[in-house]
């Protein structure tokens, strides 16, 4: 009995000194800035026929010099090229179809983005209907919006306000949709680990200790 | 030091992967009931340490741990230590399930060494205490970077060049480590000797 209680009292030192090297290693890594993540991560958007890429570490640092490929569905590679300064590396639509960039920042950091067919396809009409109206250049189409001087007879009547505005307003819907789209995925994975993050995996580690302290006792009491 | 998902060919991860599992098997059966609770301390504090980052170089650096973790729990290092990967994966994407094996290698056979190379230097005397500390720190993260870097050759250029990039990252991380690892040990050593390998001498 009295050898049973002294082994219990053994065991709750044990532990006493485990909370003592927790707060060991709490106190240690105190002052050390929780800065940024481990993870390089890609994002790419397309503009007219130009596929632009951006990459950075988790927390903003710009991924320099590291290397982009970019594959069809069929894991084929298409080309591959490397990010400036600014983490940044555009190139041509290679073919319409999804396409998958990877990008490798070297020492097994990897991230991966996809942008689909629909993507490019909407793109590319956008800005071939977009910009046979008028020359491309912002004056000109500046020029082609306001309405035509008032000597002018052949001209359509100027819209009601009203109306405009919806138009413009359903316009503007129509092109920001998928871009709020991207940005949602893009902040999606940019996401850091916060707090809830953390505490949740210190969590998920003591409740696995208990499952193994009571595996362990069950056996040590048979 | 973790390596992403897509990174490694598949050899290697099934490779990685049988190896962990034999290493965490054996961890598990030298776990007994007194040690779980310190092995999921370890785990936990490894598990923070990893999250966080300061930028250094390149890329960014962290304390890793593996090398006291490893000198504190033997062969209990690979579960430990399987367990904190394993939630960094699911919860922030570092590293990924399918690079786990490897990623656990590399965690945790630089501890196993440090236990083998320094539990015998903790009973001596001071100076070799502490020098045995900062072996832990400095060992634990040159022989991670050594592993990650024999774990990507295959997939990227020549070794001495990912082996030279990962370890002059980690070259400052290697006396952190070794400083911080030293002060640890100095500390349980004061507070709660029978801690360490190998208990204090009769």
């Amino acid at each position: 009995m009295t050898e049973r209680s002294e082994k219990k009292r053994n065991g709750t030192g044990r532990v006493r000194s485990w909370v003592l090297r927790l707060a060991w290693i709490l106190f240690i890594l105190a002052p050390a800035i929780p800065a940024q993540a481990h993870r390089v991560s890609v994002f790419a958007w397309v503009e007219g026929d130009t596929v632009h890429t951006e990459s950075k570490f988790g927390g903003g640092r710009k991924a320099k010099g590291a290397v982009i490929e970019v594959y069809d569905e069929t894991g084929k590679m298409l080309l591959t090229g490397k990010t400036d300064d600014n983490g940044a590396f555009s190139f041509a639509v290679p073919k319409i179809a999804t396409l998958e960039v990877v990008l490798k920042a070297g020492t097994g950091h990897q991230g991966s983005w996809t942008v689909s067919e629909a993507e490019i396809r909407e793109a590319k009409t956008g800005m071939s209907t977009g910009s046979k109206p008028s020359a491309p250049s912002g004056e000109a189409a500046v020029e082609a919006l306001t309405p035509p001087s008032p000597t002018g007879t052949a001209g359509p009547a100027p819209m009601p306000v009203q109306e405009l505005r919806n138009v413009v307003e359903e316009a503007m819907a129509e092109q920001l949709r998928p871009i709020l789209g991207r940005l949602a995925r893009l902040e999606d994975q940019a996401r850091e680990p916060d707090l809830k993050d953390i505490l949740g995996g210190i969590g998920y580690i003591f409740g696995l200790a208990g499952v193994a302290a009571y595996v362990a006792a069950r056996k040590r009491n048979r | 030091m973790h390596i992403s998902e897509g990174v490694l060919s598949g050899p290697v991860l099934g490779a990685g992967a049988a190896l962990a599992a034999a290493g965490t098997a054996v961890g598990l059966k030298t776990l007994d009931y007194e040690k779980i609770a310190g092995a999921a301390l370890l785990a936990a504090g490894f598990f923070v340490a990893s999250l966080i980052h300061v930028p250094l170089g390149p890329g960014n650096v962290h304390l890793i741990l593996n090398g006291i973790v490893g000198l504190l729990l033997g062969w209990g290092a690979f579960p430990a230590l399987l367990v904190a990967l394993l939630l960094q994966a699911v919860l922030f994407q570092y590293g990924g399930l399918t690079a786990l094996g490897v990623n656990v290698l590399i965690m945790a056979v630089p501890g196993l060494v440090c236990y083998y190379l320094f539990r015998s230097m903790l009973w001596k005397s001071a100076r070799l205490r502490i020098a045995a500390g900062f072996g832990c720190g400095f060992l634990g993260v040159l022989l991670a970077g050594l592993i990650a870097a024999a774990a990507l050759v295959i997939s990227e250029e020549s070794f001495l060049e990912v082996a030279g990039l990962i370890l002059a990252a980690h070259v400052p991380v290697m006396f952190i480590e070794g400083i911080v690892s030293a002060s640890g040990v100095a500390f349980i050593h004061k507070v709660q000797p029978s801690l360490l390998p190998g208990g204090p001498p009769r």
